[in-house]
């Protein structure tokens, strides 16, 4: 009888202890994020300060890349006391599935909606953005560069969402790399190398007799294929009809093109475990490269910083295009638009806000003001330019690429799948050396068709 | 079995033990009813619906079945390519099981040796989808690594991002998940047959060939319709391994050309991915749901006949 | 000549077997192998020896918060195994023990219902546990196994094999109240059956994954499979730490195993077997 009532006993024990723990989160939302970030602590301070200013606001954002979220939390820290600012790292390829199962459960919806430019297509589609030109945000797309806005706005061209960074892009290349094989290192020197796409397969024939066997002209078909789809933007997506081979069949014949003609092209698929590698293994010289890709793929994959300084950039042949990039948004029934407001205005709109990016990150804003006047913040040296040698790389960017770049597409509801289909026909030209322009375009139009029925796929 | 025939207390007692089955049974019943029952229910209601769990629902009626099983040739593609992982994988799982089974059961110490061949079962699926995508990788993956040392390969062979390849790879895993359990199962099974019956047969001069296909093998039968009908009910709902070999891959899900796409898969990609269709994911389950009561009722009725 | 392809043919099955066998182990070896090395390390030459970083791997882990993700893993089978458990013993009691109207009803209803598959509910699941407001919580990870009709099918198979009737007759002839039956007399006699559910509900609820991925949008409230998943730096993923973080998430599961792995196997197969 007594071993029976212990075990009673034990089991009520077990199970209150289950509820405490299991209660537990609910009870303290509020410190919620304890490990990644160390500035918890360091925000204390301005909080006693400001003993009754009322309830203190939690903001979220999801997103990747801990470095900018980081810096972000402390800024705001300072800089709005009423704000608890909290991010929650989230990779890009499970940003869209985590983002639909918060929306479906109702809870822990970020505040600040971030969206990956692949991604944007699809979520504008789920009309859970603020429009912010209307009250009370009342943005004014002017102080935006034209080129961005259609990748801002949703089909019904309502202004949702404000770039992270703008991304005009060009080539990022190891000096030590091109003085090695091509005797040059200065950005102009270099671009004489690639200045168009005849020059480029020249170059990389050399490189192929000069180097042998194990260093590329590029990560492989992947980037290039990348490259010449964006500089050859149009709209060609109208209603539900898609326009698959007028849109890609240039920039595909293009890269068969390069490829046939022997140019060495790596083989690694883009984000890939080697394609990181070959940022510091010098088997490739050239990289894609936005003023975002600094801290993303040169300052994270070179951890022991053993190509500080040697880098440079120069332009691609066949100009400039859009790589990438993110943009942030205002969640429809976040309880603190506000204030979330508050903090996209300051960093997304506010020269002073996005200097400190700019000097930390090496990010550019897609807003003019950042651009304007001798004392404007691009003029000034920043932290990443050290990986360049010195070379103000965002500048340059700015002068010879994103002047007069060519705008986005429109976003529609097939946007995302036809990235996804894009991305997927790449790595077929990746691993099939065979393939041919006509063969990939019957593969991207059957994958897209598989997926959207009712769509006209042509 | 003996039924318990004899609750034979009088008076308050009594009454008591009328009341306390009921009050045993009741929680399974409620937590049944609350968290299996009626979300199941919901989920029916929803699946004719259109509805993106944001804005407001829109009645569609049969639509969403209509569509999937009419329009949606990715639905059939993730169908026929589960069925097809499920066919060929159950009768190698099975009969390795069996295999290992028979060759383990006369050994003396074979503690050891069961216990490893039943590891990878009880390991997490998106671990072994993470072995695996790591064993396959074409550039740094042990494969390759070994076969090209051996010289049986001179180029690295892209193991995930061929068609054929990758669904190899998932049956692959498939079957090495499961067919230690398989053989646990026939294991006991052996246990159960009786000696008498070897030894008559022994007798009768049959070999060790003989004795297993002719008394070990019929005598494991429910062992057999045990397994096959579990491994498919099971196979049907594979999602988190082949899920798990592309998680780090920027191609779009599905595996190359949506090779080892599947039903499940489909489901979470159409209800939680970009297109955010609750209620056409709704209807996808209730497909499966009945294609795997078809498949155990069919099944059921072919093991009884020949009983 | 007979006998000679006979001793080949049983050392070609006895290698094949061997190869089974082996091919079982690897990845036991290969995650705390592939563990052990820096990313970088890893990329450069694929080791086969044992490295150095398994100790500076798992420190970066616990840096994050694998901690606070270790422990609400333990608490979500802990959770699942204690009420899952309690109930389906009770529920199994209950339909072989006593003759009452329905009880071989509840049963047939039990068996059918572990053929319905899970992601049936799903979707209603989620919308649920959203309006009951537990989705910030790990209880929607506790609360789908409280009614599992397997671990309950199991819990009657051995209730009825292994518990005699007469005992819980004399039992009632004492004057024992009968949840004093259950847990004195009864309970004995199912130990092992609930040594082998708790094994199976824990080996479920540790290694699940696609609910918890659904329904778990807070860092804080990750379990083990999920954090894993998501384990990324910048935009990379870090090989060295996965292989780590998967070392420490399949750990416990095979010192569970290697401890019961007796009455598991024993019970698995008993259970399976006489369904």
């Amino acid at each position: 009888m007594k071993k029976s009532i212990a075990k009673l006993l034990a089991l009520v024990m077990a199970v209150s202890f289950l509820l405490c723990a299991c209660a537990q989160p609910n009870a303290d939302d509020q410190p919620g994020q304890e490990s990644p970030s160390g500035s918890q602590t360091t925000l204390a301070p301005s909080d006693a300060g400001n003993p009754d200013n009322g309830e203190k606001v939690t903001i979220v954002e999801w997103s990747q890349g801990e470095k900018i979220l980081k810096l972000k939390q402390e800024i705001i820290a300072e800089k709005f006391p009423n704000i608890d600012y909290q991010y929650v790292l989230v990779n890009n390829n499970d940003y869209l599935t985590k983002l639909q199962s918060a929306l479906a459960t109702g809870t822990d919806v970020p505040d600040i909606i971030t969206v990956e430019i692949t991604n944007r297509g699809a979520v504008f589609d789920l009309d859970i953005l603020e429009n912010l030109e209307a009250a009370p945000y009342n943005y004014d797309r002017n102080e935006l560069f034209d080129a961005v806005i259609p990748a801002l706005t949703n089909s019904r061209g309502e202004l949702v969402s404000l770039d992270n960074q703008f991304c005009p892009s060009g080539f990022a290349y190891n000096r030590e790399l091109t003085k090695k094989y091509f005797g040059v290192e200065e950005p102009d020197d270099v671009f004489a190398l690639v200045k168009d796409w005849d020059s480029f397969i020249a170059t990389g024939l050399k490189l192929k007799e000069v180097a042998g066997d194990g260093v590329y002209m590029m990560q492989g078909m992947f980037d290039l294929l990348e490259l010449l789809v964006g500089q050859s933007t149009h709209e060609f997506i109208d209603g539900d009809t898609i326009d698959v081979t007028g849109r890609y069949r240039e920039a595909f014949e293009m890269a068969c093109k390069i490829r046939d003609a022997g140019v060495p092209l790596g083989n690694n698929e883009k984000n890939s475990t080697t394609w990181n590698a070959a940022y510091t293994d010098g088997s490739v010289l050239f990289f894609n490269h936005a003023s975002w890709s600094t801290n993303s793929c040169i300052a994270s994959n070179d951890k022991e910083q053993t190509t500080m300084g040697q880098w440079g950039f120069c332009m691609a042949p066949g100009g400039g295009w859009m790589n990438g990039g993110t943009s942030i948004g205002i969640y429809k029934d976040s309880p603190h638009k506000d204030e979330v407001w508050q903090i996209i205005q300051y960093f997304q709109g506010s020269v002073e806000g996005y200097e400190a990016i700019y000097d930390r990150i090496g990010w550019i804003p897609s807003f003019e003001a950042f651009y304007e006047g001798d004392d404007a913040p691009i003029n000034n040296d920043f932290l990443y330019s050290n990986w360049f040698g010195g070379q103000n790389i965002c500048k340059y960017i700015y002068d010879n690429i994103g002047v007069g770049i060519a705008p986005y597409e429109s976003l529609s509801t097939y946007s995302t799948v036809v990235t996804e289909c894009f991305k997927d026909t790449a790595l077929q030209f990746l691993i099939n050396p065979q393939m041919t322009a006509d063969e990939g375009l019957r593969y991207m139009i059957q994958s897209i068709q598989m997926q959207e029925p009712n769509a006209t796929v042509k | 079995m003996k039924k318990n025939n004899a609750i034979t207390l009088r008076g308050r007692k009594m009454q008591m033990g009328r009341v306390w089955p009921y009050l045993f049974v009741l929680p399974y019943l409620l937590c049944y009813f609350l968290f299996n029952l009626f979300p199941m229910l919901y989920s029916f209601y929803i699946s004719f619906f259109d509805w993106n769990g944001v804005s407001p629902k829109t009645l569609v009626g049969m639509q969403n079945y209509v569509d999937l099983l009419t329009k949606d040739s990715l639905f059939w593609k993730s169908l026929t390519n589960t069925l097809a992982m499920v066919a060929i994988s159950i009768p190698v799982q099975v009969g390795l099981g069996l295999l290992a089974a028979a060759l383990l059961f006369p050994m003396k110490h074979k503690r050891a040796m069961e216990s490893i061949m039943f590891l990878p079962y009880i390991i997490a699926p998106i671990a072994i989808g993470a072995i695996f995508a790591n064993m396959f990788d074409w550039q740094f993956g042990y494969i390759n690594e070994v076969l090209s040392h051996l010289q049986v390969i001179s180029e690295k062979v892209y193991w995930l991002q061929d068609e054929r390849w990758a669904f190899a790879i998932v049956v692959i895993m498939q079957i090495w998940r499961h067919m230690g359990y398989c053989m646990i199962i026939y294991l006991a099974g052996m246990t159960s047959i009786s000696s008498e019956i070897y030894e008559a047969a022994k007798i009768d001069g049959a070999n060790s060939v003989q004795l297993f296909w002719h008394i070990t093998v019929p005598q494991l039968r429910p062992m057999t319709v045990f397994l096959v009908l579990t491994s498919i009910i099971n196979g049907l709902q594979l999602y988190e391994m082949p899920a798990q070999l592309y998680a780090g891959s920027s191609a779009a899900s599905g595996g190359p050309q949506f090779s080892v796409l599947t039903v499940i898969w489909k489901f979470i990609n159409d209800a939680f991915g970009p297109k955010m269709r609750l209620g056409y994911g709704a209807a996808l389950c209730y497909i499966l749901f009945v294609i795997i009561v078809a498949f155990s009722m069919v099944f059921k009725k072919l093991t009884a006949e020949e009983d | 000549m007979k006998k000679l392809f006979g001793t080949c043919g049983k050392m070609i099955i006895g290698v094949a077997f061997a190869l089974l066998l082996l091919s079982c182990l690897i990845p036991f070896v290969l995650l705390p192998l592939m563990g052990s090395y820096s990313t970088e390390e890893l990329m450069r030459q694929l080791p086969f020896t044992f490295g150095d970083k398994f100790y500076e791997n798992t420190k970066t882990l616990l840096e994050g918060n694998f901690l606070k993700v270790y422990l609400n893993s333990i608490l979500v089978s802990a959770g699942s195994i204690v009420f899952s458990v309690v109930i389906s013993v009770l529920a199994a009691y209950s339909v072989t023990k006593f003759r009452y109207k329905g009880a071989s009803l509840i049963t047939t209803f039990i068996i059918v219902t572990m053929m319905v598959p899970g992601q049936i509910s799903t979707i209603g699941y989620i919308m649920e546990m959203r309006a009951m407001h537990l989705t910030n919580s790990l209880w929607p990870l506790i609360l789908t196994w409280m009614a599992h009709p397997f671990t309950c099918f199991f819990m009657i198979q051995f209730m009825k094999s292994s518990v005699p009737t007469e005992v819980i007759e004399s039992g009632r002839i004492d004057g024992a109240s009968e949840p004093r039956i259950l847990f004195s007399i009864v309970l004995p006699f199912i130990r092992p059956g609930i040594a082998t559910t708790v094994i199976l509900l824990f080996l479920w609820s540790w290694n699940s994954y696609t609910l918890p991925m659904l329904i778990i949008n807070n860092n804080d409230m990750f379990t083990i499979p999920l954090y894993v998943a998501n384990l990324i730096s910048e935009f990379r993923f870090d090989i060295g730490g996965r292989m780590a973080a998967l070392t420490w998430a399949v750990f416990p599961v095979i010192i569970l195993f290697v401890i019961f792995s007796k009455s598991f196997i024993k019970g698995i197969a008993s259970g399976s077997v006489k369904g």
